[in-house]
């Protein structure tokens, strides 16, 4: 359903470029978990944001479902966004004045679901990732992994059809981690959703079912991985 | 938007409507001040005896009854006294407290026009008729039924007219009518209000009706005679054109310096708002970088910046109201007669003022929010 031709990206003009993809190709399928590895700078966090069209490549071809995104105006970039695309961050980026419920509803804003049905969407999510008990406290009364959770909810809010996760267990403890890979991994197993998950911790990478390690702007390997692969982790900076 | 910032704003927006309503306040106030500046009867002036220690003397009124006598056939004159403070007035069965005046018959001549009934007659002066002329305010207070008659001190009154006007414009040089004054046949007023002692000094004036003459004329027509009193008054000529131009121009400056103040404040609050919002948005980066990632579009986030100011605008307005009203109550005691006018007017536009200004400076901050590149904010923190 995702598909990149020779996707490049470069920032600043003239003698000061830098080149943050160079000819990325690659196709991403349903049901399948795909960790993106490489140091820092390699270009992964903007493949990311190319995929989730909070960017826009320089050159190179991005099809969605068939769909040239090139062609595609704001409006309905933003509208892929909210219903295509789930975003997990590093940092979960809840608001810390909002209640796990206010936060999770936050998507529904932007989309034309009718307002009478944010509540029991919400609640069927909450309780899908087992956190529906926390719906009336506000962030910083949670665990990271807590917050973690409510921040996938919130990506999961919308039924979208791919997550995309930016060091999602960056902010965790490795048990922790461990756990919120699992719900990523479902999702892509049981849910059939497109899951992409940047990271530089080799746990994290070794549950995916696919790997594409990232140097450079470039995909220098692209492998599947076998359950009980080893993946060493990469250094963050 | 963070509580520091929503209090900022409230409180910029208060300010931003005390500002507003003091410059619509004050900017009535000082239209008003100046049109009273060039309003006046050139016809009609004021004799009266001079200041003593910063207080008009009273005359007595045979020495007003001998002015009149000075003066030419054309001209009519009316002795008006001081008013009658501790007069206890009572209307039908309630007491009200009216200002009580004795005047001349030919008081009526001198700017009061009467609406209902008549003014009493030189005759009815002479005969000590107890009869009153009660302002066209009073009149519509109370109804004509109830002012069929009236008491002072437990004497009836006979009410035959009702007159409106502002003696004041006759050039009284001491403002002593207002709406409720009560008019009344001189030498009754002085039988019945001052035990008849006709040689007090209670004449605070005579009002002067003299068309085809100048205040010169009548100037030198009044030392003539004097020349010839012993222990002659200081008696002055005025008209309203003559009000204090010294207090008239402090006045006005006192109103110029709140009108400056008041536009420096809405300035300064508006600047405020906008760095505040601004500042608001700059904190909020992240959170609107968030939003674009989750589906939002830029008007989303212009809409939601200016709802939070708006919101802000409403609630700093409801706050700017009544601190308005604290403050326009406060200047006024301290202005003076020079009230600067707070009144639904005023409030409402400058509410509505403040409320546009409120959506002018939240446009900067709104376009700032849809500006924001979520590549650029939602960048983890390394």
């Amino acid at each position: 359903m995702i598909e990149l031709i020779g996707v490049s990206k470069v920032y600043g003009r003239e003698a000061s470029t830098v080149r943050a993809l160079d000819g990325v190709s690659l196709q991403l399928n349903p049901g399948e978990l795909t960790a993106v590895m490489g140091p820092s700078g390699s270009g992964k966090t903007t493949l990311l944001n190319i995929i989730g069209c909070l960017d826009s490549a320089t050159s190179g071809d991005y099809f969605l479902d068939g769909r040239d995104v090139a062609k595609l105006d704001l409006r309905a970039k933003a509208a892929l966004r909210n219903e295509v695309f789930g975003f997990v961050f590093q940092a979960f980026n809840l608001l810390p004045d909002k209640t796990v419920l206010d936060n999770v509803m936050i998507p529904f804003r932007y989309s034309r679901v009718p307002r009478r049905q944010w509540k029991s969407r919400t609640l069927a999510v909450l309780a899908q990732l087992g956190i529906e008990a926390l719906a009336l406290r506000y962030p910083d009364q949670l665990s990271g992994g807590q917050q973690q959770r409510v921040a996938i909810a919130r990506a999961l809010v919308n039924n979208p059809r791919v997550i995309l996760a930016d060091e999602p267990t960056g902010n965790l403890d490795s048990t922790t981690g461990r756990e919120i890979v699992e719900v990523l991994k479902a999702l892509a197993e049981q849910g059939g959703k497109v899951v992409v998950v940047v990271t530089h911790d080799g746990m994290v990478a070794s549950q995916a079912h696919r790997l594409l390690q990232m140097m450079d702007g470039r995909i220098i390997d692209d492998s599947k991985l076998e359950v009980g692969s080893v993946v060493f982790s990469h250094p963050k900076a | 938007m963070k509580p520091l910032y929503r209090i900022l704003l409230i409180v910029g927006m208060a300010m931003g409507v005390v500002a507003t309503t003091l410059i619509i306040g004050v900017g009535q106030a000082m239209i008003m001040h100046m049109q009273s500046h060039s309003i006046g009867d050139e016809d009609v002036y004021a004799v009266y005896e001079g200041d003593s220690g910063g207080w008009t003397v009273g005359m007595p009124l045979d020495l007003a009854r001998e002015i009149r006598s000075w003066l030419p056939d054309d001209v009519v004159a009316a002795a008006v006294s001081f008013d009658q403070h501790d007069a206890e007035v009572r209307i039908g069965s309630e007491f009200y407290g009216a200002r009580v005046v004795g005047v001349d018959a030919e008081a009526h001549l001198l700017g009061l026009e009467v609406v209902d009934g008549r003014f009493f007659t030189r005759e009815d002066q002479e005969h000590r008729k107890r009869v009153c002329v009660v302002t066209a305010d009073l009149l519509e207070l109370f109804g004509r039924e109830a002012l069929r008659s009236i008491s002072v001190n437990s004497r009836e009154y006979e009410v035959i007219g009702a007159a409106q006007g502002d003696l004041y414009l006759a050039g009284l040089p001491l403002g002593i009518y207002s709406e409720s004054s009560i008019f009344f046949p001189l030498e009754v007023w002085y039988e019945d209000f001052n035990a008849g002692r006709f040689h007090d000094g209670l004449i605070m004036q005579l009002g002067v009706f003299a068309p085809g003459y100048s205040k010169a004329d009548l100037s030198r027509l009044i030392s003539q005679n004097l020349i010839h009193m012993e222990d002659a008054p200081a008696l002055k000529v005025a008209s309203p054109g003559d009000r204090d131009n010294t207090q008239w121009a402090k006045d006005l400056l006192v109103l110029t310096g709140i009108f400056l103040v008041a536009f420096i404040v809405f300035l300064l609050a508006g600047m405020n708002i906008i760095q505040i919002a601004s500042a608001n948005v700059y904190d909020q980066q992240r959170v609107f970088g968030l939003k674009v990632a989750l589906g939002a579009l830029p008007k989303h986030l212009a809409r939601e910046v200016m709802g939070e100011i708006a919101a802000c605008a409403l609630q700093g307005g409801y706050l700017g109201i009544v601190l308005a009203g604290i403050v326009n109550t406060v200047m006024n005691s301290y202005v003076g007669m020079y009230w600067a006018a707070f009144n639904l007017v005023t409030v409402v536009s400058g509410v509505l003022l403040a409320l546009l200004v409120g959506w002018i400076t939240a446009v900067v901050p709104a376009r700032q929010a849809a500006k924001i590149d979520p590549v650029a904010v939602l960048r983890p923190e390394r």
